[in-house]
């Protein structure tokens, strides 16, 4: 019950913020230009593949419109989640509110997933809010519910990653510029990280978050890809946990 | 001594960066013999000398409570990266996949289940591709999914680089996308370039077929070509899927050459004009014979041509199908001449069997069966809803059912099977009477294009076609049953602008299946591609919504939060 509620208050304290407000603003904005853009190309491709048999055939707006824009929509989320999760512990750290909330009474476990949850929580405000995107097809075309659904999962996932990790960050310093920074860096190099190793098997391709996005863009939830989601979220909100005890004790 | 232990955190640092090149050198030589020894040891040493002088602090340090708690905090990390390396791990060795796509793209399509349930014989895939690739890994995971429903298929990934002679031995040039697969009779079928799941499957279906079969494709009279994958009214795109599997399109001129026997079925695909009676009598020659035919004949064009298909018991009108149905019509068009057939208008046939989606059907005219006729055996496989008529009069004002139109249930596709050739009226003297019902629409509905040719054999009796139609007729002549007669009312449903929608492509190629006795082909093939199209005015829309509208809310709703927060 207290995590639902410092979740709660989290959310809400996003929802007063400017930062809040700037990041879903920004958010619509960028992917809705690139949405129109990619259907435009999509248009533009329509008429162009229209007496090619071959072409014709692989041009599904899973792969060709719904995919790659999910995977637009992933860079910009790696540099949006950063910024609303930078101010969750950086912010109680500066305003020294910290001791308060470490003396209340709930766990260091409750406060940590009652924050995490609170910035997922927006997070998925604002994917939800780009839905009207792919669901607008609906108007025009059948576009595959499930893949939509899968790319909607894939992007979650990252949205938790990326929030679990600018947790970890922002408990390490009070300044929540240093906490972006920090968290972007690792978020984009984690991302990017695959993209060095052509080997799609090797450990550092892996490692990369864009390599378990690859499938969820395309429909297929593999169990794989869910538990390198899940391992990578909980270790961090581990560790995140690991670093408030450690003011308990010093 | 003192000196010696005040600077002793130089001997660790030396000792620690020592023993990092070590390492660093033993990643770059590839050997820990040399160099990477030799600074491994002189940084144990170093490390050594370093907690020997300076125990007392390093005591001191390890006993300490931010030490104790600290390295417990650092230890349980490593160990939650541990367990979470771990499951991941295991996990992508049992890994599942969950298919959540309409389509099922990463699930096997049943026209492969079909292929692979009828597989007489092993095959083997030699898949060259550079190993740890991309495209190794997806012809990896697609063939996995396809072995699990064939058990006869086996594939073996082959890097080229590091095995050139088998590279060589297959003539492979190109590092990625190579596929050969063996039969274990000893046929051999290679694909290069784009690999999917259809192409595979249709490539087995080449392996495992025991012959290539002849399409001849009827022309000269204004018949869409089969490579003609430009136009809307073209079958082109059609005829490329058709090349793809175990076919063979061979253009037959019919007034010349007659129907060769060669054919292994002939299609005969929207004559504008109308076949001389001596063509009529050469494809009722071939079909007694036991030939196979699919014939997609539009309304009003060639008539006497329509209305010699009534020997065999099949009777094509002079009109137009509607259908006032809104489940049997295209989303978005007013037009019930376009006639969407689902589910429930699919009669029980082999052909219709699999199509899960979706015939999407332009202008049609009915084709109805005469159950009664002598020597066949005919079934209506495709009709309309029940609130569906032939429209005769199409010049007319008042456009509705009439007594005389046919009503309710309009079927759109037949089958036939000749039980017995003789019936059929072939080598007499003169070629048998058309059925009113043809007679009528071949003088009743004007031709739309071509009225001069379609016209020329009524008015020019004098021409003796009549003995030409007996010529047609061998010497050798011998009649067999076991003929089939595919006839659709349309053949817009498989042209390059219609072929895509539903399972249009699947009706056609199912046709030809079921007509070459190639049972294993018959299925609903993978889905095909989306066409999107965007008039101005949705063009103006979705920049509007996706651009101003959805970040301008986004800025109201900031605003409106601010206000009331600064009301507070």
């Amino acid at each position: 019950m207290s995590i639902l509620l410092i979740a709660r208050r989290e959310l809400r304290a996003l929802l007063a913020s400017a930062v809040g407000w700037v990041v879903l603003c920004g958010f619509l904005f960028v992917t809705g230009t690139m949405w129109t853009l990619s259907v435009f190309g999509y248009v533009a491709a329509s008429s162009d593949v229209v007496y090619d048999p071959y072409a014709a055939s692989q041009l599904t707006f899973t792969a060709v419109l719904l995919g790659p824009w999910f995977g637009n929509v992933s860079i910009i989320l790696v540099l949006g989640a950063p910024a609303l999760a930078m101010r969750a512990f950086s912010e109680e750290l500066q305003q020294r509110t910290l001791e308060l909330l470490l003396t209340s009474p709930v766990s260091t476990l409750e406060i940590v997933l009652g924050k995490y949850l609170g910035v997922l929580g927006y997070a998925a405000l604002v994917l939800v809010a780009t839905s009207y995107a792919p669901l607008g097809l609906f108007i025009v075309g059948s576009p595959d519910i499930g893949a939509i659904a899968s790319g909607y999962l894939g992007l979650l996932c990252l949205a938790s990653c990326v929030v679990s990790l600018g947790l970890l960050f922002s408990a390490f310093t009070a300044s929540q510029l240093t906490a972006f920074i920090a968290t972007f860096s690792v978020a984009l190099g984690a991302y990017l990280v695959g993209v060095f190793d052509p080997d799609p098997d090797s450990w550092l391709t892996q490692l990369s978050l864009a390599t378990h996005l690859v499938d969820l863009f395309r429909g297929a939830v593999r169990l794989s890809d869910l538990v390198y989601f899940a391992g990578v979220t909980g270790f961090c909100l581990f560790a995140t946990w690991q670093r408030l005890e450690s003011f308990r004790w010093r | 001594m003192t000196m010696l232990i005040r600077w002793s955190w130089l001997f660790g640092l030396t000792g620690f960066l020592s023993v990092v090149a070590s390492f660093a050198l033993w990643f770059v030589l590839g050997d820990v013999a040399g160099p990477p020894r030799a600074f491994a040891l002189a940084g144990s040493i170093l490390l050594m000398l370093w907690l020997i002088l300076d125990r007392e602090r390093l005591g001191d340090t390890v006993t300490s409570r931010a030490f104790t708690y600290g390295g417990t905090a650092v230890l349980m990390s490593i160990m939650a990266a541990t367990l979470s390396g771990g499951l991941f791990v295991l996990a992508r060795d049992h890994d599942q996949t969950w298919d959540w796509t309409g389509a099922g793209s990463f699930t096997v399509s049943e026209h492969t289940k079909t292929v692979c349930a009828g597989m007489d014989r092993d095959v083997e895939i030699l898949a060259f591709y550079r190993a740890r690739s991309w495209p190794e890994r997806e012809f990896r995971d697609l063939a996995r999914a396809i072995e699990e429903v064939c058990p006869r298929l086996t594939s073996t990934v082959v890097d080229p680089v590091s095995r050139p002679s088998l590279a060589e031995e297959h003539e492979v040039r190109v590092e990625d996308g190579v596929l050969v697969l063996t039969s274990s009779t000893g046929q051999t079928r290679r694909l290069e370039g784009r690999l999917d799941e259809e192409r595979l499957t249709d490539a087995l279906v080449v392996l495992l077929a025991d012959k290539e079969h002849t399409l001849c494709w009827t022309q000269g009279h204004g018949e869409p070509s089969p490579d003609d994958e430009m136009s809307e009214r073209g079958l082109g795109r059609v005829a490329f899927e058709i090349d793809d599997l175990n076919y063979r399109i061979q253009p037959v001129l019919t007034a010349s050459e007659g129907i060769p026997r060669t054919c292994d079925a002939v299609i005969v695909a929207s004559p504008e004009s109308d076949w001389l009676p001596a063509e009529r009598e050469s494809l009722a020659v071939y079909i007694a014979e036991g030939g196979r035919v699919l014939a997609l004949l539009e309304p009003d064009w060639a008539p006497d041509l329509a209305a010699d298909f009534g020997r065999y018991g099949v009777e094509l009108r002079g009109d137009i199908v509607l259908d006032l149905n809104p489940k049997n019509q295209l989303l978005g068009i007013d037009e019930p001449s376009f006639v969407v057939l689902t589910d429930d208008n699919l009669r029980a046939h082999p052909i219709t069997a699999s199509l899960g989606a979706s015939v999407v059907l332009g202008v049609a005219r009915s084709v109805s069966v005469d159950v009664n006729a002598d020597g066949v055996s005919a079934r209506e496989i495709l009709v309309t809803s029940d609130q569906a008529w032939g429209e005769t009069d199409l010049m007319g004002d008042a456009v509705g059912p009439d007594p005389e139109e046919l009503q309710g249930k309009v079927p759109l596709m037949v089958v036939v099977e000749v039980i017995d050739p003789e019936a059929l009226g072939v080598g007499s003297a003169a070629t048998p009477k058309p059925s009113p019902a043809g007679a009528e629409a071949a003088s009743g509905a004007a031709p739309t294009t071509d009225d001069a040719v379609a016209e020329a054999p009524a008015s020019a009796p004098e021409l003796d076609l009549n003995m030409a139609a007996s010529r047609a007729v061998p010497a050798d002549f011998a009649p067999s049953p076991g003929g089939r007669l595919v006839v659709i009312g349309d053949a817009d449903f498989a042209n390059n602008r219609f072929v895509d929608l539903g399972n249009n492509r699947d009706l056609f190629l199912n046709a030809i299946a079921w007509l070459v006795d190639e049972e294993d082909q018959l299925g609903e093939r993978p889905a095909s591609g989306d066409v999107l199209e965007l008039t101005e005015l949705e063009g103006a829309v979705l920049v509007l919504v996706s651009v101003f509208g959805m970040p301008g809310l986004a800025v109201f709703g900031a605003i409106l939060a601010f206000v009331r927060r600064r009301r507070l």
